[in-house]
């Protein structure tokens, strides 16, 4: 779950870290008297859970309530491609200069760690995400300074302020930015998050921080023991993916011919691949996991089914966890619906895999005994005269 | 020899008693394994496929010298499980539970490091040692004992690979899958260091896919080893910026592509394939 930035900083100040004066608003009218509030001048922000938001135009400075308002009617229209629901309105800041703070979850490590890079901005996220080599207590490249969180219950706050004092701040803009780091810590252990993201740290001239933007994504494995916090998950736009979560399936939509359901990631993105090499296009990525039932089968085959554009189906799966005959009594029960110039080529190995082949033969689907997922391919493409 | 699992392993099932652990503990005691017992709290006394079931780990390891676990309990209770399994003494833990809390992965892989036992896991099918026996999901029938060591990021995609192996009369010393998720307790390179010491295996085949780190990781690893190597990463046609089904199989920005991978790996020697009709030609041509 990614959060909006107006629900990150709604974190922020709950565990006493500074934020700009400022609030939500859904209306013109709501941005113009937050405008006010604030003295007239104010910064006014989409609230979009993607980044590169500044350079595309998505924060606008407003120097009247009336500036706010018109602003706030423009980015309401909608903002690289994604419907706007409110804008943040808040004060202006005069900081002295920017820093990057965040914690996250790094596989590479194997564990949590808190960053910092003495000169934040609109760069630095670049920076972050290609220069893992920068991970491990070392600067990278892009000055970016790690602290490994370990044992991750058991980190102490002067390990927080040595680290930063070790990059170089001191006196009171170490006390500040240690306070905020030792912060997210808590913040990332209490909320299970893997991404706590300040950038930019404001540090004003008389040696304060401030949090001018928060990025916040959370585990969605955790949310059964998370706090009340006011985030919640975006519903997927698309319709497809909107269908597949409430199936329980892992689905992404692409723009292709051929659906495919695999029963596991791996298998599901080599199917892709193989598609792709003879000459057909994907229509999506599709996982059902390893418990396949009879019901989570036909939900599949109906969901890629009904894509616009797809000619051709292939199921590709492994039975370990139940028998293949679920997933076969799936795939039949939707076969008599579906057009009759749509093949559904299906590739089914593992536990009673006999019986779902006969099962599956008699009712007029194509049954591939190989274990080469290309056999599968070629039998499809054929069929769709490819 | 195998690696990992050996027939020295003497494993226990946590939660035994669970509906899919009833009928995996069914088939990984029909293959052989060495599994001597279950554990499920409250369910001390029970019997599931003739396997004693106690209340708590220790026990097992009192009576019956068990050294290993495989767990099948809910998300919300791996991370306890695990580090009981830990703090028993276990030596390895194969963690099947997915949607595993990723602080809970961290925790559980700091617990096993401090002990110095080996946590496979979480989100993973488990490993197989045809001729031993397996600790989780794996469908026995594609699998055959042999000289090739198989570690995969993906379960299905090291069926699929074994299953390809296995028909070209290529067995498997052990094949592990090492999970899914962002953090896993085990990761590639330590399985690419202990194939290289086993004596039974002669080649190694990395499977592999889209985002995180562990390949680029592991290429270090890869360009120490003596024994050849093959890698497949999956993942080719996947957009940046989505998820495809495992937690850490995303493309985040240019970090975690199919090329970075397969660079890093054919840098470091390894025969990187970019299908997995060509593994079985690449391997042949390796152990000749």
């Amino acid at each position: 779950m990614t959060s909006l930035e107006h629900e990150g900083k709604t974190l922020l100040a709950r565990a006493g870290l500074a934020v700009p004066r400022g609030g939500v608003a859904f209306t013109p009218a709501q941005a113009g008297a937050i405008a006010t509030e604030l003295g007239g001048a104010a910064v006014v922000k989409a609230q979009v859970p993607f980044g590169g938001r500044g350079r595309a135009g998505g924060v606008v400075v407003a120097e009247s309530p009336d500036d706010a308002e018109k602003a706030c009617a423009r980015l309401l229209t909608g903002f690289g491609g994604s419907a706007v629901r409110a804008v943040l309105v808040e004060e202006k800041i005069a900081v002295e200069r920017e820093s990057y703070l965040a914690v996250t979850v790094d596989g590479g490590v194997g564990g949590a760690v808190l960053m910092f890079a003495p000169r934040g901005g609109v760069d630095v996220e670049e920076a972050v995400t290609s220069d893992p080599g920068g991970l491990g207590g070392s600067p990278g490249e892009s000055g970016i300074l790690t602290l490994p969180l370990v044992p991750v219950d058991r980190v102490r706050e002067h390990q927080v302020r040595s680290f930063l004092w070790g990059a170089g701040l001191g006196g009171k803009v170490l006390a500040e930015v240690a306070r905020f780091g030792w912060g997210l810590y808590r913040l990332m252990l209490e909320f299970d998050l893997t991404l706590l993201e300040i950038n930019p740290l404001g540090l004003t001239p008389d040696g304060r921080a401030i949090a001018l933007d928060a990025k916040v994504v959370a585990d969605d494995a955790a949310a059964y023991r998370r706090p009340a916090w006011p985030a919640r998950e975006s519903e997927p736009a698309d319709p497809w993916e909107l269908e597949a979560r409430k199936l329980g399936l892992r689905y992404v939509r692409l723009d292709g011919n051929v659906g495919i359901v695999a029963s596991g990631a791996g298998l599901g993105m080599c199917t892709m691949d193989l598609v792709r090499d003879r000459g057909l296009k994907p229509a999506n990525f599709l996982e059902t996991g390893g418990g396949i039932t009879r019901q989570l089968m036909a939900g599949a085959v109906r969901l890629v089914a009904g894509q616009p554009g797809v000619r051709g189906i292939i199921v590709n799966v492994y039975g370990g966890v139940n028998s293949l005959v679920a997933a076969a009594e799936g795939v039949v029960d939707v076969l008599g619906s579906l057009p009759g110039d749509v093949p559904v080529v299906v590739k089914a190995l593992g536990n009673e895999q006999e019986a779902a082949w006969a099962m599956l033969r008699a009712c007029g689907a194509h049954v591939v005994e190989s274990v080469h997922t290309e056999a599968a391919v070629d039998c499809l493409a054929d069929l769709m005269g490819g | 020899m195998a690696v990992f699992l050996t027939q020295d392993t003497r494993a226990i099932v946590q939660g035994i008693t669970g509906r899919v652990a009833r009928v995996q503990t069914r088939w990984m005691l029909e293959c052989g394994s060495p599994v001597v017992a279950g554990v499920t709290p409250g369910k001390g006394g029970d019997r599931v496929h003739g396997l004693p079931v106690h209340d708590v780990v220790a026990e097992a390891v009192e009576k019956y010298g068990a050294n290993a676990s495989v767990i099948f309990v809910p998300a919300a209770r791996a991370l306890a499980a695990a580090e009981e399994a830990v703090d028993a003494g276990l030596r390895l833990i194969v963690l099947i539970s997915e949607n595993v809390p990723i602080l809970d992965a961290v925790r559980a892989r700091e617990r096993a490091r401090a002990k110095g036992a080996t946590l496979i896991g979480p989100n993973t099918p488990g490993l197989m040692s045809p001729g031993i026996g397996k600790l989780g999901l794996m469908p026995v029938s594609l699998f055959s004992l042999g000289p090739v060591g198989i570690v995969s990021r993906s379960g299905t995609l090291a069926y699929e690979v074994a299953g390809r192996l296995t028909e070209a009369r290529l067995g498997q010393s052990t094949v592990i899958g090492i999970g899914g998720d962002p953090v896993v307790g085990l990761d590639l390179g330590e399985v690419l260091g202990a194939f290289e010491d086993d004596s039974q295996t002669e080649a190694v085949v990395i499977v592999g896919e889209i985002g995180g780190v562990q390949e680029e990781m592991a290429a270090r690893v890869v360009a120490a080893m003596a024994k050849p190597v093959v890698a497949y990463v999956a993942g080719r046609t996947a957009p940046p910026g989505r998820r495809m089904g495992h937690a850490g199989a995303i493309i985040a920005r240019d970090r975690g592509t199919v090329e970075s991978k397969a660079r890093a790996l054919s840098e470091a020697g390894a025969r990187v394939v970019s299908s997995p009709a060509e593994i079985v030609p690449a391997l042949a041509a390796a152990l000749r």
